[in-house]
């Protein structure tokens, strides 16, 4: 028998039946590309703070920390009311790698806040390369069926309600139920399509501890984020986002990174996620923000 | 009172808590208890006293010079966080901070009288019933004195501490500011002090302006103050003592830098001290 000769609620048992095996053979198959949960490997008290910075919330957030810790420590200067970088003073030798791409693009003139985040994916490609091998993040090939292939398997079944809505239609009969459906199955799609899934389950775990780990750090940057040193406040913007410039002295800086009006709170469009709270190992930066290298002082 | 051996300790403030995490060599911090919840701990808090740093609630709102009725919740609150944070002991001031329903905002200081004495240690008796833990009482700067007074600040600090049974926690920048402000020899008071009773001691910077000294918390500790530490440790074996700064926080190295001032005040009383035989 033709599934669209179905009478209505038989067709909408079905079409139900269908949409939730979907959604969760969609969520069964992102939990298996992103890999294997466990523990937190040992290397991750190794990362510096833009690798974890990367991890964290992907490329624009690698580019953001640098960003931010080459203005707290004056080696970039911020124009006035605006999102073009300057540089202000020599960058010292002991600037890590992603502090002197950063520092080498302002000074050939590639000065726009907004610019380097456009060109974020390439300036990062460095970070991610360790990342990728340690099986932390996800390989773009990987990204791009994550969210495509869950997407694809719902707008299938999109399909099948669009079609039987046009059948129901032709034949005058009722399809207020299966156009809310429809809609919903719409919105399920779009929302896998959506989500950011630029981790591995234990990149997700070696972030987990890293926030855990430095709850003295998010105190600070919380209260105080202009006191920090530059690599601390790297690495605060890495671990727990964008809302610790919300402190007093970070007002122009947080302007020039999110200059959108929600910027302030974090942006999803970042890949960010608020941070898991908890406690354990110990104070300081003690499990993870290795050296970021410096612009002296800190 | 027991006392109970502390070290180097400083005031917890969110502003200081990496930098305090980071310090290896505290043995103790204290915390101003009207800005924790009981059931709100911070998180680095935890981890410190995990770590074994002892952490000691200090009250400034008990007004325990006030004529009025000590609130109870308020010491609730004190006996709540002593409970959960096992403090070895909690601290308040020998000031009144309310009266007639206004809220001074400050450490108001006390007419150094018989009468005063005598509602500072119903007070304080009143309150020591409902801790699970002993309690210090501290000594308060004082840009003015009442007139009248019968006592000086060393026989006040003597008689509170000996009817009440509290231990001192004496707080030498306070007495530096008051010698500076009001005159006197913060030196010979200290050799009047029940240093007996001392449980800990609080060290903080200030400023002059137009000639008076205030005890700010928000600037580096003055060479006067140290000094007067190492007096302090020439005579006595304070438990702990510990930094104070609360407003303009200094970045992580200059903080180190003021620890290590302390400690070395310290050293150099306490060498004076067992040169004394009296370590």
């Amino acid at each position: 028998m033709n599934v669209l000769d179905l009478r209505g609620p038989e067709f909408l048992e079905l079409y139900i039946v269908l949409l939730v095996g979907t959604i969760a053979a969609a969520i069964v198959f992102r939990r298996l590309l992103r890999g294997a949960g466990g523990d937190p490997p040992q290397f991750a008290s190794q990362l510096d703070c833009y690798e974890i910075a990367y991890l964290s919330g992907g490329p624009r957030m690698a580019v953001d920390a640098a960003i931010a810790s080459l203005v707290h420590c004056q080696a970039l200067g911020l124009e006035r009311l605006g999102r073009r970088l300057r540089t202000n003073r020599p960058l010292p030798e002991s600037a890590s790698p992603m502090e002197r791409v950063i520092y080498d693009h302002v000074e050939r003139g590639h000065a726009n806040v907004g610019r380097l985040h456009l060109m974020a994916r390439s300036l990062t490609e460095g970070l991610a390369g360790r990342l990728r091998a340690a099986d932390l993040v996800l390989m773009p090939d990987r990204i791009l069926l994550i969210r495509l292939v869950p997407c694809v398997l719902i707008l299938a079944i999109l399909a099948l309600g669009i079609t039987k809505i046009a059948v129901g239609l032709s034949r005058n009969r009722p399809v207020v139920f299966l156009v809310l459906l429809c809609l919903f199955t719409c919105g399920m799609a779009m929302w896998f399509a959506l989500q950011s899934a630029h981790r591995t389950r234990a990149g997700d775990r070696v972030l987990s501890a890293l926030r855990d780990g430095n709850s003295a750090l998010r105190t600070t940057a919380r209260s105080a984020p202009a006191n920090l040193g530059h690599s601390d406040l790297a690495l605060a913007l890495a671990l727990f986002g964008p809302a610790i410039l919300a402190g007093a002295g970070m007002t122009e800086l947080r302007r020039a990174l999110w200059p959108q009006p929600n910027g302030a709170s974090g942006g999803s469009g970042s890949g960010w996620s608020g941070c898991s709270g908890g406690s354990s190992c110990g104070g300081g930066s003690s499990c993870g923000g290795g050296g970021c290298g410096g612009c002296g002082g800190g | 009172m027991t006392q109970t051996s502390l070290g180097l300790g400083i005031g917890w403030r969110p502003e200081l808590a990496l930098d305090i995490a980071r310090r290896s060599d505290l043995g103790f911090v204290e915390i101003i208890a009207e800005n924790i919840g009981s059931d709100s701990i911070p998180e680095p808090l935890l981890e410190l006293k995990n770590r074994g740093v002892q952490i000691i609630p200090h009250g400034i709102s008990l007004s325990l010079g006030g004529a009025e009725p000590i609130a109870p919740d308020r010491v609730r609150h004190l006996a709540e966080l002593a409970t959960r944070l096992d403090s070895p002991l909690v601290s308040e001031h020998i000031a009144f901070v309310r009266a007639g329903g206004i809220e001074a905002g400050h450490l108001l200081p006390l007419p150094r009288t018989r009468a005063v004495i005598d509602v500072v240690v119903e007070n304080v008796r009143a309150v020591r019933n409902l801790l699970p833990v002993p309690m210090a009482l501290e000594n308060v700067a004082a840009l003015f004195a009442w007139p009248n007074g019968e006592m000086d600040e060393a026989k006040f600090l003597d008689d509170i501490l000996g009817q009440t049974g509290a231990g001192l926690l004496l707080d030498v920048a306070n007495l530096w500011a008051n010698a500076r402000n009001l005159g006197g020899d913060a030196v010979e008071l200290l050799r009047r002090l029940p240093l007996d009773r001392l449980a800990y001691v609080h060290v903080a910077g200030g400023e002059e302006r137009d000639g008076t000294y205030y005890d700010t918390h928000a600037a580096n500790v003055p060479e006067g103050v140290l000094r007067l530490l190492s007096e302090l440790c020439a005579r006595a074996d304070p438990p702990g003592v510990m930094l104070e700064r609360d407003d303009r926080f200094p970045g992580g190295a200059e903080l180190n830098r003021e620890l290590d001032a302390i400690a070395d005040a310290v050293a150099k009383g306490h060498a004076r001290f067992s040169r004394a035989g009296c370590i």
